[in-house]
């Protein structure tokens, strides 16, 4: 029974964090563990009865939890055109059943739904009990969940964060692309630069460099990080915009206003307007950049006016 | 102008609610959140037609009163997320920016 193509998860040469995943995951952490069964003498109608009010498509048949055989929607309509619905499921139910093991890896249950094709496959302890059945829904629900994980895992180690007294450190990674991230970092230091009660007008100056380094990270890079620094005994912020290449052929080009190297739909995003670096050194009170093909690597400071920044609100 | 009397004048449609009675001493439209990031003021609506993330971002950093979106963008619910966790008044419009730009026109005399 063919039923198109294959099952687009490639376990062959997957990406090692869904590897670890589907090896990591076993089949007993995915299963539904209340199986709904038939016994022997139950009839085909009863079986069908079971999936009607269960909203499924196979029952598995047992006797004293050993697994016999398993009654499929398949099976019931078999039975209805031989016009022997009444009889007992043993003689329309499928005996050799494809089961899985509940301590397999959960690659072996996305194996069999490719190799087997069949809908549901019943899952035995080491004591050949069947204790629970994995259906491609079972393993699809599994998935997202340990991926939404994974994700908030991935996204929690592209933030750094120390604080100590009236000091920080703020670091974050920026990906090539990844838009959606990109600001993050100088919303959250111009949040903790509020709470100290920094100046407006350096608040906002540390907070435009910042976005600007993160965007031209997202934007050009392959992406970096950008750090954030205060020292409250020196009276400076220093930020320090390090990425992994491809650099930048011309610096000089690339501190004149409006020279840009972005292409159109950076452009529709509303970046790329080559101002991003000219706008950094603008707000900037020390400027340094440095770029090679390995990566650019912007340094900027921006002295806090050396009366209390409290008083100076 | 208070973003009340803007809201009337454009036939704003409210997106993330605000303090109707907060002023603005000028507008700063454009498309190019670089050429925003330039500005100098601090009490000004920012009229703009792109409607991603960023222009909350952007509208954060230089201290906006308030985001319009011009011919009528609706925002992605992301960006109203933003706008409410940041507590930026976002409104959209279904004029043109230049029909926006001529309506708030008189902005900078009245107050």
């Amino acid at each position: 029974m063919s039923r198109g193509g294959p099952i687009p998860i490639d376990t062959d040469v997957p990406s090692p964090i869904i590897t670890e995943l589907i090896y990591r995951l076993k089949v007993r952490d995915v299963m539904t563990r209340e199986v709904k069964t038939c016994e022997v003498e139950d009839s085909v109608r009863n079986a069908q009865q079971i999936m009607k009010e269960n909203g499924i498509t196979g029952v598995p048949v047992v006797s004293a939890s050993r697994l016999l055989g398993i009654v499929s929607m398949d099976d019931v309509i078999r039975a209805l055109e031989d016009g022997r619905i009444d009889e007992p499921v043993p003689h329309y139910m499928t005996r050799s059943v494809i089961v899985l093991e509940d301590d397999m890896p959960l690659s072996f249950g996305i194996s069999y739904l490719e190799k087997y094709r069949y809908g549901r496959f019943p899952v035995l302890d080491a004591g050949k009990n069947l204790v629970g059945i994995v259906t491609s829904r079972d393993i699809i629900i599994a998935l997202l969940l340990e991926i939404n994980k994974e994700v908030q895992r991935f996204e929690d180690t592209t933030r750094q964060a120390e604080t100590e007294g009236r000091g920080f450190r703020l670091e974050y990674t920026t990906r090539k692309f990844d838009f959606e991230m990109a600001g993050r970092l100088s919303t959250e230091t111009k949040k903790l630069l509020k709470e100290r009660n920094f100046p407006p007008k350096i608040m906002r100056r540390v907070a435009v460099a910042t976005y600007e380094l993160e965007m031209n990270q997202v934007v050009h890079s392959l992406g970096g990080t950008v750090r954030v620094t205060f020292e409250p005994d020196r009276n400076e912020v220093d930020i320090e915009a390090q990425d992994t290449g491809p650099g930048i052929e011309n610096i000089e080009d690339a501190l004149d206003e409006g020279f840009s190297t972005a292409n159109e739909w950076i452009r529709s995003l509303g970046f790329g307007a080559g101002m991003g670096l000219p706008n950094t050194r603008r707000v900037s009170d020390t400027f340094d950049i440095s770029s090679s093909p390995e990566g650019t690597l912007v340094r900027v400071t921006i002295y806090i006016p050396t009366e209390e920044p409290d008083e100076a609100l | 102008m208070t973003l009340k009397e803007c809201a009337h004048r454009v036939t704003a449609e409210w997106i993330v609610p605000g303090d109707e009675a907060v002023e603005f001493h000028d507008v700063v439209v454009s498309d190019l959140m670089s050429d925003v990031l330039v500005t100098e003021h601090d009490d000004f609506l920012l009229v703009t037609s792109l409607a991603s993330e960023q222009v909350v971002r952007t509208a954060d950093i230089v201290d906006a009163r308030a985001i319009l979106l011009a011919n009528g963008k609706r925002p992605q619910p992301a960006l109203k997320q933003l706008a409410a966790s940041q507590g930026i008044p976002l409104l959209t419009s279904t004029l043109s920016t230049f029909d926006i730009c001529r309506a708030l026109a008189g902005c900078k005399d009245e107050s």
